[in-house]
């Protein structure tokens, strides 16, 4: 052994008195930490990979925050536990009004009240209105009852199975005479969704869309300041505040199992930290595969991680654009958020194209977060993020692939504003996310995964507990809770 | 109109030792056991049970289910796949357990021995295959079924050492290793036991069984025995078998049919307090047991399965299956019973005009070992 290897070795510590390790830097993990934290325990958080930047320069004097600008759902609870507004959490938009531009070119602009979208479709179609906005006040009320169940909590009794099986071209098929009505929902509902519309369990994805609860309105959108980046610093504000204490490494090693009960993580060097009680944040496999081993797991569960990743994913791209966007109708008021929906065939189209590879134009959801933070771009010029969705899942690297992407933000971007006149500085494209699973998919996997693992004191809120697309919190919170109720028993399974 | 998935056309396969148990077969009488044709009994099922019982019988074992695991991690996954202790043995060395999934429920009875460092044999009684190969993924090793390449010769009873040793077979004895080449032929030996009686295993090439079974028979005064006089010691043994006292947990069609360990009236094969196996947790945090899988005696001359077991209070639960034992003079049953059936209140209802025959709950070796694990635990 070297002196080097030696000095190394003496380095490693072995650090206890900890009653929960939190692993990843994700919302969740900050949401646990913070929680348990609150709820008097003594935490760590082990962040792990490099810290996201706030802002990104994407050409000189225009930035993007990187991660979504909008959010469709917060987890009121945590929001209210944490209290995230003292601590940081700001809506620039509470109530963003949606601009939809169709395949035919017509448009619908929807007010950020839900409770008013009468008026506004009675604009596009007066005869579908009142059917619309009943149509649309029965669908919440059926998502509010779901609510809990999304957000990792017991199943319904009502609605049966078949309702949920249904997809959403069963349950819209024949309800509007304009179908631009059905058109809209459809692309609501496939935002970030694996599946096309016709397939079953795709209705769940529009109750998923409309259970959620965002600045105190069912179904609405509201943009974070900040975006992303500001729910992350509000969030990391809320667990430093609690007394969790936050540790970055490049990676954890594995965790240590002792018996049939977690009691800590080791890391490369190998130093410890020991707790009863550990919280990953990270992938599913990287949480029990790579960290626990195959051979401590139950083959049956191991084998539930073993699941195909959807092939397509969505992709979000950032354009940096030369002066005042040109467009009447969509720049009258920057400040909304514009969605594109195509009609039945093309959106399946895009489907079927993204499975096999090819890039078409899906759903295209677009914000322009430098109407709502005049930094980010110089004076008289714009910003705009754009999520397209589907695109077939692609590694970042993949230079092509990009070109093609970037070419379908810019469609995209004319598509929703045709007379556009502002020029197209430069475009950031980031690394495309996986589309999330189909919501009963992801919601039975969810609860495989986060109940069937079986080691004792260990929990799970990565991406394979959320359900949709999108932060909610909630398996956050629900990870924390169990973690609470495990080490309140003393730990008793 | 297309093809079925299902052939249950199919005749039973011979065995290696099918050539040689045919011509000793005079009752004819033979059964399917998966898939491979075995004699149920050779002339006298009793006389065969005595022959083991007092001296030295053999019996075709090929029908039995076998495993060749080999690599780096073998010792790691069968300890996993299994609840055998199998990276505790050494080589020459078996080890019994059971085949338990994550809901800790019985999917077979298993025997793991291992043959060398990173070569071991894994036996069951009904095939796991598909278990097998979704358990390998991220392991170390090298899974194959040689069930049909192999002949496995048993040699069962109280002086079943001395009849290996005379066939020049027992090199579990001349050199402590559980495979090895005698008189050119390959062999792998290792111990086994049908119910109480001990014995050992000869598993050889499927090309040498004949050579393998002329030696025996010259050298040694064993006598074939059959799958009947087999039964009769598994029973009073205590052993369960899989599909016929219980279900295997992957055919049980809802979780009702499956069986935990200690339903089965096997704890001792699964300990919770034994290291990581797979459904450990789940039989560690097992509810109280539903059923109880308990060995009777009954003063009668049969007794098919399916026969009532009754208490006062009414039907407490079913023979699952029975034999007639020649040294207890009355017949020996298995009966899944209700957890809280009083043992000292059973009759079994084995007439059509519903006679019943007093039932009393019976001592075995199997018993007494899960009693006392019990107890430990």
């Amino acid at each position: 052994m070297s002196e080097a290897q030696f000095q190394n070795r003496k380095a490693a510590k072995i650090e206890g008195g900890f009653d929960a390790l939190v692993i990843g830097a994700t919302a969740d993990a900050f949401a646990a930490a913070a929680l348990m934290a609150r709820a008097g325990l003594h935490v760590v958080l082990i962040e792990t990979g490099e810290r996201a930047q706030d802002k990104k320069e994407i050409a000189p004097g225009y930035y993007a925050i990187p991660g979504d600008p909008i959010a469709f759902a917060l987890d009121q609870a945590v929001v209210d536990g944490l209290d995230l507004y003292r601590c940081g959490l700001s809506f620039a938009a509470r109530r963003l009004e949606t601009f939809v531009r169709f395949g035919d070119g017509a448009t619908l602009t929807t007010t950020g009240d839900p409770e008013l979208i009468e008026e506004a479709v009675a604009a596009l179609c007066e005869a579908d209105a009142g059917a619309f906005s009943a149509f649309l006040a029965q669908e919440r009320k059926t998502a509010r009852a779901l609510t809990d169940w999304f957000s990792g909590g017991a199943a319904p009794a009502a609605p049966g199975r078949e309702m949920l099986a249904a997809s959403i071209d069963d349950v819209l098929s024949g309800r509007f005479a304009d179908r631009r009505l059905t058109d809209y929902l459809r692309a609501e509902a496939s935002l970030g969704a694996p599946a096309r519309a016709s397939e079953p369990y795709s209705y769940l994805s529009l109750l998923r869309r409309l259970s959620g609860e965002i600045a105190g309105l069912q179904g609405g959108v509201a943009a974070i300041a900040g975006g992303g980046r500001g729910l992350a610093n509000a969030l990391r504000r809320a667990a430093q505040t609690a007394g969790v204490s936050i540790r970055q490494t490049d990676r954890v090693k594995s965790v240590i199992v002792e018996w049939d009960k977690v009691a800590g993580v080791s890391f490369d060097d190998g130093g410890q930290l020991r707790a009863p009680i550990i919280v990953s944040a990270l992938g599913a496999r990287e949480t029990f595969i790579d960290f626990v081993g195959r051979a401590r797991l139950d083959i049956e569960f191991a084998r539930i991680l073993d699941f195909a990743s959807p092939p397509i994913g969505s992709c979000r791209a950032h354009l940096a654009l030369s002066g005042p966007l040109g467009d009447p109708l969509v720049g009258a008021d920057l400040s909304r958020r514009f969605l594109l929906a195509l009609a039945a065939q093309p959106l399946e189209s895009g489907f079927l194209a993204a499975r096999r590879g090819e890039v078409r134009p899906g759903v295209a959801e677009l914000v322009f977060p430098s109407s709502l933070d005049a930094a980010l771009a110089p004076h008289g010029c714009l910003t705009a993020t754009i999520l397209l969705h589907p695109v077939p899942y692609f590694s970042p690297d993949d230079e092509p692939r990009r070109a093609q992407i970037e070419q379908l933000a810019r469609d995209a971007l004319r598509a929703i504003a045709p007379e556009m006149s502002a020029g197209v500085v430069a475009v950031d494209i980031e690394a495309p996310v996986r589309a999330a699973p189909t919501t009963y998919e992801a919601i039975e996997r969810r609860r495989l995964i986060t109940d069937a693992s079986g080691l004792e004191g260990y929990y799970f809120c990565g991406p394979e507990a959320l359900i949709g697309a999108g932060v909610s919190l909630s398996a956050g919170r629900r990870a924390a809770e169990r973690a609470l109720r495990y080490f309140r028993t003393g730990g008793a399974s | 109109m297309i093809f079925s998935a299902v052939d249950n056309s199919a005749e039973p396969r011979a065995t290696p030792l099918y050539a040689a148990a045919a011509g000793l077969c005079a009752t004819n009488a033979w059964t399917s056991v998966n898939g491979w044709a075995l004699a149920r009994s050779y002339s006298d099922t009793v006389e065969e049970y005595e022959a083991a019982l007092n001296d030295v019988a053999f019996v075709d074992l090929g029908p039995l289910c076998r495993y060749s695991v080999r690599g780096a991690e073998a010792g790691a996954f069968l300890a996993r796949l299994t609840s055998c202790p199998a990276t505790d043995v050494c080589v020459a060395e078996s080890a019994r357990g059971l085949i338990v999934n994550a809901e800790g429920f019985v999917v077979d009875c298993a025997e793991t021995t291992r043959l060398s460092k990173d070569l071991f044999l894994l036996t069951t009684s009904v095939p796991v295959d598909r278990r097998l190969l979704v358990a390998a993924r991220g392991f170390d090793v090298e899974i194959s079924n040689v069930a049909g390449q192999v002949g496995a010769l048993g040699l069962i009873g109280p002086k079943a050492r001395d009849a290996a040793a005379a066939a020049g077979v027992d090199i579990l004895a001349a050199e402590a290793s559980a495979q090895g080449r005698v008189r050119g032929v390959e062999l792998a030996v290792r111990p086994v036991a049908i119910g109480a009686l001990t014995g050992i295993e000869v598993i050889f090439p499927a090309e040498d069984a004949l050579v393998i079974f002329e030696r025996v028979r010259g050298k040694t005064t064993a006598a074939p025995m059959g799958l009947d006089a087999m039964e009769i010691l598994r029973i009073e043994g205590g052993v369960p078998r899989t599909g016929v006292d219980f279900v295997s947990a992957d055919d049980a069609r809802t979780q009702g049919d499956a069986r935990s360990p200690d339903e089965i009236g096997l704890p001792h094969l699964a300990p919770p307090n034994r290291g990581w196996f797979n459904g450990r947790r789940a039989v560690k945090n097992a509810a109280r047991a539903r059923r109880r899988l308990v060995l009777l005696s009954l003063d009668c001359d049969a007794a098919p399965p399916g026969v009532s077991i009754r208490t006062r209070a009414g039907i407490a639960g079913v023979v699952t299956s029975a034999a007639f034992s020649p040294k207890l003079k009355r017949v020996l049953c298995f009966a899944d019973l209700d957890r809280d059936a009083p043992l000292g209140d059973l009759e079994a209802v084995i007439g059509p005009d519903g006679s019943r025959v007093p039932a009393r709950a019976l001592e075995s070796f199997e018993g007494r070992r899960a009693a006392a694990f019990r107890e430990n635990l």
